[in-house]
């Protein structure tokens, strides 16, 4: 069994890329902020046309947003084995 | 275009799908899948999350309900925009236990508790019945689209789709037993259906968007005007439900059986995750985008009572374009196909698992490590089982459509599955993050949470109940959904807070929860002679091969040479573990305590494995590391040196008795030549005389022969003088000449003779020699009553010609096994045997010369002898003298 201890201070592509692994899971958050909330508060004003234009460019967004910080985890991978 | 055409069409389709699945599954078989093992084939293969509800129940929906139908991909686009850390995380977890499915994962995380196995898979056969016959009635329906009026459909579309799609499931997802549940052709099929499902489905898109209606600005202004129309009141959106329905679908996402098994079971590692993560969504929105434009176009066009599901057919059609409806109803067929056998492997494997096997396990008291002498195979009995459970499956889902009638809206019994099995999330997530969630906790929850949802949502589905009766202004269905999760949760948090678990779930939460190897902390290592029976059972589920591969590995990385190693509690961990692949994490266990003798986890261990845990860690690992290689290492020591005392003993021994056995006709011939030196000697008596020193020296000549042959292969100066024989010849000649040993017992001899007749490239003479010696032993020391000899010959598919000869005699003493091959060894008196012992060990050397090896196979109920050839011998170089004459 191997719980392994987090070393406290990292170097910088360490640290880059812990934050990267921050923000993956921030984007769920507010990628579910921004489909939920608006069409839950303001139904009328959401459910015609300008609601498709908000979820579909919402949706593109974060599937860029997403293609690009995996991009990045990937190129930082080889530095910091300690994420896990 | 007629129904019939398209039917033909679709069979030509499957008939290709056939094809291209049962080629991946023979690339794969011979280790040559690196080009289909890409994330893009992952990738395209989660698109099994696109049914034909997606396909042709997405149109009705919007029509009906507007931007609702969105709520359906806005659930899993939330859950894989955070795949790295979420999903990668259950994909780490269910891979390190060798989770096989749903079912599989929430027993394995309680305790390895059978019971909440048989539980998870009956929601999921439940959910998944009419959401499978849906599939089946989207095929029915979509052909009647086609069909002229007065000109019937033939009346059993849906019995022939439900037959060729079982068969499909049948074929390749039960060729074999896998250690672990992938299925290459499967996969490779939902992937290349996955192209064709979308490429129809925007070739559709596009056509509606710019050929009929005139460009996306144009669709948004006719999506307003729905706003005026009285359609447009179930266009508005209902909070209640726009919340429940996107938590039902990334929920449906993770849990539901299909889905679970392609992400994570069919997940070769987990870093594919990071494509998936964005190229899914991205398949997601084209698809579920595409869908606007249809369905208010249709809308528009078409005449009002036109069933909506059908706008992605009607519409081509109505505009003459008959080539794009028919690879339309191509798209809605591999979207229907692919989640239906998909489905019906993924149940199976539940089904077979959880409620079969433990069934019959159950039933069947006997001791499963016995040898097996009935050739019982349990691996074929689980296969069959799976066989069993997909043809019911299909077969429910059928019955079901049959007996409903179908539904009108596709897109009800969709949602009746996703909230169904969404009971089994609570469990889920709170048994990976929360290490004080446990069994029983889990077990009310689910309980209690499916019995609010059969209650409220699917017997009213089924029109049994009606839908209950919620405060103004609740959705009935957001409503029963939201209480039964709130329930299960609620229960699940309070029972698990005042429980307290066994320590073999503690030990199962704490590796779930950290994602860390589960800890081989049973400190019960059980006797030696176990070893044996874990091989057979092995041998049994898996086949004989492949368990003795597993074995043989293991045995190396402790230090060891042959078949069995050491039962340590980490190789007990990880057999234990490795079956899980196979039969699921309940069955695994309650097989190990059967045959293993291996108890459960005490309090005391417990204790043990949190106090080193707490000690410094990383110290701990290095020193771990270390010591491991120690340990490797003097387990070879201890290995070699026991083997070195044992011979030495021996060769003591036998250099007294070769001593002895020289010395014996060396007294005689010089007693004898004495007598002949007498003149007045009759003459027949001089030639009686004669003729014993003569037979005296014959012995010691062969004696002498069998020394100078060993020395010489040993030495590697032997010469090789290769032919291509037929095996089975050799068999028979190698038959004829052991025939003489033990002649007075009857030994029956089986043998598969259309097997045998394998061309060879070897020395023929060598490989006669090692054939009668093996033949003669086992002739010689089979102590069986009624003794059978059985010779087995395969060839392996690296081109290595394998002869194994077994008897049904008592075998040979584990602590003999090692001594064997050696010379000087011979395993009882002298007497019974007549040689000098140097057989056996003249034959390993042969089978080294001839580049090949004989072995000594444990567990086979009786002494088993391997030979391996390789495909030619190995070239060596020309000797410049002959020493071998």
């Amino acid at each position: 069994m191997t719980l392994r201890m987090r070393r406290l201070f990292l170097g910088r592509s360490a640290y880059r890329k812990r934050r990267l692994g921050d923000a993956t899971r921030v984007l769920p958050v507010l990628f579910a902020l921004l489909t939920l909330l608006p069409p839950m508060w303001l139904p009328q004003y959401f459910s015609f046309a300008r609601g498709a234009v908000w979820l579909a460019a919402g949706w593109a967004l974060t599937i860029a947003v997403t293609a690009g910080l995996h991009r990045a985890i990937a190129r930082s991978r080889t530095e910091d084995e300690d994420d896990a | 275009m007629t129904p019939e055409t398209l039917g033909a069409a679709s069979v030509v389709y499957m008939a290709l799908m056939f094809l291209l699945a049962h080629a991946a599954d023979r690339a794969a078989a011979r280790g040559r899948w690196r080009w289909m093992d890409r994330p893009v084939i992952y990738t395209l293969s989660l698109s099994v999350y696109c049914s034909a509800w997606t396909f042709y129940g997405a149109v009705g929906y919007a029509t009906r309900s507007g931007l609702e139908f969105l709520t359906i991909y806005l659930g899993p686009g939330i859950v894989f925009a955070g795949a790295w850390w979420g999903l990668r995380r259950l994909v780490r977890i269910a891979r390190l236990h060798r989770v096989t499915s749903i079912a599989d994962l929430i027993s394995s995380r309680f305790g390895k508790s059978a019971g909440l196995a048989a539980l998870v898979t009956l929601i999921g056969v439940l959910a998944a019945t009419p959401y499978i016959a849906l599939q089946l009635q989207s095929v029915s329906m979509a052909l009647s689209a086609f069909a002229s009026s007065g000109h019937p459909l033939p009346g059993n579309v849906t019995l022939w789709v439900a037959v060729g799609l079982a068969a499909f499931a049948i074929l390749f997802g039960t060729r074999n037993l896998a250690a672990n549940e992938r299925h290459h052709g499967v996969v490779i099929a939902i992937a290349v259906e996955a192209v064709v499902k979308l490429a129809a489905f925007v070739a559709v898109g596009a056509y509606v968007l710019w050929g009929i209606a005139d460009g996306p600005a144009d669709v948004l202004a006719r999506i307003d005007n729905m706003a005026n129309s009285p359609a447009g009141e179930g266009w508005q959106i209902r909070p209640d439900r726009w919340f429940t329905l996107i938590l039902l679908s990334g929920a449906a996402v993770m849990v539901l059986p299909r889905m679970f098994h392609v992400i994570v079971v069919e997940a070769s590692d987990e870093d594919r995750l990071r494509q998936a993560g964005w190229a899914f969504p991205a398949y997601l929105a084209a698809m579920s985008f595409l869908v606007l434009p249809i369905a208010v176009v249709g809308a528009d066009l078409l005449p009002k009572g036109s069933n909506p599901d059908l706008y992605v057919l009607a519409l081509p059609l109505s505009q003459g374009r008959e080539t794009l409806a028919a690879l339309v109803f191509l798209g809605g067929f591999s979207s229907a196909m692919s989640m239906v056998v998909v489905s019906a492997i993924a149940l199976s494997t539940m089904m077979a698992n959880h409620w079969l096997v433990p069934l019959w396990l159950w039933l069947r008291q006997a001791a499963l490590s016995e040898p097996p002498q009935s050739r019982e195979d349990l691996g074929a009995l689980m296969l069959n089982a799976r066989r069993l459970a997909i043809v019911s499956v299909i077969g429910a889902g059928w019955l079901y459509h049959r007996m409903t009638g179908g539904t009108t809206a596709l897109a009800a019994m969709g949602t009746v599955a996703f909230s169904g099995m969404a009971q089994v999330l609570p469990a889920m997530i709170a048994g990976l993050i929360w290490r004080g969630a446990t069994r029983r906790g889990a077990i009310a929850g689910i309980v209690a949470g499916t019995l609010i949802w059969a209650g409220t949502v699917f017997l009213p589905s089924l029109g049994l109940f009606d839908h209950p009766a919620m405060p103004a202004g609740i959705d009935p269905f957001a409503g029963a959904v939201l209480l039964a999760l709130a329930v299960n949760l609620s229960l699940l948090i309070l029972i698990s807070l005042l429980d307290f678990p066994q320590p073999a779930e503690r030990l199962q939460s704490l590796s779930f929860v950290h994602a860390i190897a589960p800890d081989p902390a049973a400190s019960d290592s059980a006797p030696a002679a176990h070893a044996e029976a874990l091989l057979t059972l092995a041998g049994r589920i898996w086949g004989n091969e492949h368990a003795l591969d597993v074995f043989r590995k293991a045995s190396e990385k402790q230090g060891k040479s042959g078949y069995l190693p050491d039962l340590t509690p980490r190789f007990l961990t990880e057999f234990e573990r490795h079956l899980a692949g196979t039969v699921g994490a309940a069955t695994a266990a309650a097989l190990m305590t059967r045959v293993g003798g291996r108890g459960g986890v005490t309090v005391a261990d417990l204790m043990e494995v949190a106090g080193e845990a707490s000690r410094a860690r990383e110290d701990n690992r290095r020193l771990e590391l270390t010591s491991a290689e120690l340990a490797r290492t003097a387990a070879m020591l201890r290995e070699s040196n026991e083997k070195l005392t044992a011979l030495s003993a021996q060769k003591d021994a036998f250099l007294g008795q070769i001593s002895h056995e020289l010395r014996t006709p060396m007294t005689s011939i010089r007693a004898f030549s004495e007598i002949l030196m007498e003149p007045e000697l009759p003459a027949e008596d001089r030639a009686r005389f004669a003729g014993i020193i003569q037979d005296e020296a014959v012995r010691m000549t062969r004696l002498l022969d069998d020394l100078l042959d060993l020395s010489v292969l040993e030495s590697g100066r032997a010469q090789l003088k290769p032919g291509v024989i037929n095996l089975h010849d050799l068999i028979d000649r190698a038959l004829a000449a052991a025939g003489a040993v033990a002649a007075e017992r009857d030994f029956s001899i089986r043998r598969n003779p259309i097997a045998e007749h394998l061309p060879v490239i070897t020395d023929p003479d060598r490989l006669l020699q090692v054939l009668i010696n093996v033949v003669s032993n086992a002739r010689k020391y089979c102590d069986a009553a009624e003794p059978v000899i059985r010779i087995e010959t395969r060839r392996t598919p690296k081109g290595w010609t394998e002869i194994d000869i077994h008897d049904n005699g008592s075998g040979i003493d584990p602590e003999s096994r090692a001594l064997i091959f050696e010379k000087f060894a011979r395993l009882d008196d002298p007497a019974r045997a007549g040689g000098a012992g140097l057989g056996l060990a003249i034959c390993k050397e042969i089978m080294g010369f001839l580049g090949g090896s004989i072995s000594y196979l444990p567990g086979q109920g009786g002494a088993c002898f391997r030979l391996s050839l390789p495909s030619r011998p190995p070239r060596r170089p020309e000797s410049p003298d002959d020493l071998t004459g």
